[in-house]
């Protein structure tokens, strides 16, 4: 089995899929934040160092385009979900279905 | 108008912490959330604390990065390898009592030296990463037993006990480096 993907490399990766064609840097670091509901918790750099380490192990790819006036004119970095990044999140999904089946929800633990 | 823009010395810091490949596109990303959101939402004393705390939050990656793939590990590399070839030269000049057993030891530490510099060089190949794995361990069981001669010796010898601490050290960073290399599939980060 391949090695599953942890939860923050997920939410990177389906930030990457649910922006579509606009997924560049600055769009899922919003989009991550906003998923976490507190964006003073999730930094730049994780996010970055997460979209290094999952393009390196060719979850994604990305293409360069050049830069807009509103950025000192610096070139954008569009990010997009690989056929290999696809099937890591859908197996990282059907890994937890399997360990949730059956699980009561709301949890309910006896203190 | 004059145009607010992020700190200069904040920017500069960003773009050392940056590396080439991300230099300009991340320093943009950044610059615009500063301008577009932050600025007017913020207003411009929290929106320059907001693009300080995101500049800082890239120095824990790039610390990893010098130590990691830096020339850190390389130095060290190149310092316990002469390291070695002084204890060897030293135990054949002077020839103590079991000075072979001494040789082996400094022979050892040279060679690993040697083998986690091709390892970092020639990554590729990964039969060189796993002797280099192997390597580090036997230098962490020499450096263990060197300490525990030291601190249990009659004679305290302090250049013994700096050349365990460098060994014990490079041990550890050619582990964490080489094992990183082998999770990521042989790409940098």
């Amino acid at each position: 089995m391949a090695e599953l993907l942890g939860t923050f490399e997920q939410i990177v990766l389906l930030a990457v899929l649910g922006l579509d064609e606009e997924a560049y840097g600055r769009a899922v670091l919003r989009a991550v934040q906003t998923a976490s509901g507190d964006d003073r918790s999730i930094s730049a750099g994780a996010v970055y160092a997460t979209l290094d380490r999952v393009e390196a192990k060719g979850l994604l790819s990305s293409r360069i385009e050049e830069g807009t006036p509103s950025r000192g004119g610096r070139a954008r970095r569009f990010y997009r979900l690989t056929l290999t990044g696809a099937s890591a999140l859908s197996e990282a999904r059907r890994a937890l279905e399997r360990m949730w089946q059956g699980k009561p929800w709301p949890l309910e633990v006896s203190s | 108008m004059k145009r607010i823009a992020p700190p200069y010395l904040l920017d500069c810091l960003l773009l050392f912490l940056l590396s080439p490949r991300d230099r300009e596109t991340v320093s943009g990303d950044l610059y615009e959330e500063f301008l577009e959101v932050k600025l007017p939402e913020l207003g411009q004393f929290r929106a320059r604390l907001w693009y300080t705390r995101q500049v800082l939050s890239f120095v824990p990656g790039r610390a990893v990065a010098v130590i990691l793939q830096g020339p850190a590990l390389r130095c060290l590399c190149f310092c316990t390898a002469l390291a070695g070839c002084w204890l060897g030269m030293m135990d054949l000049l002077l020839r103590h009592p079991g000075f072979g057993s001494q040789i082996v030891i400094a022979a050892t530490i040279v060679s690993q030296a040697l083998l986690t510099l091709a390892a970092l060089r020639f990554d590729r190949y990964g039969g060189l990463r796993a002797f280099a794995i192997i390597g580090s361990l036997t230098l962490l069981w020499i450096a263990g037993s060197a300490l525990k001669a030291t601190f249990s010796g009659a004679q305290f010898e302090g250049y013994v006990l700096l050349i365990a601490l460098a060994l014990i050290i490079q041990a550890i960073l050619t582990l964490l480096t080489l094992l990183r290399a082998r999770v990521l599939g042989g790409k940098s980060a």
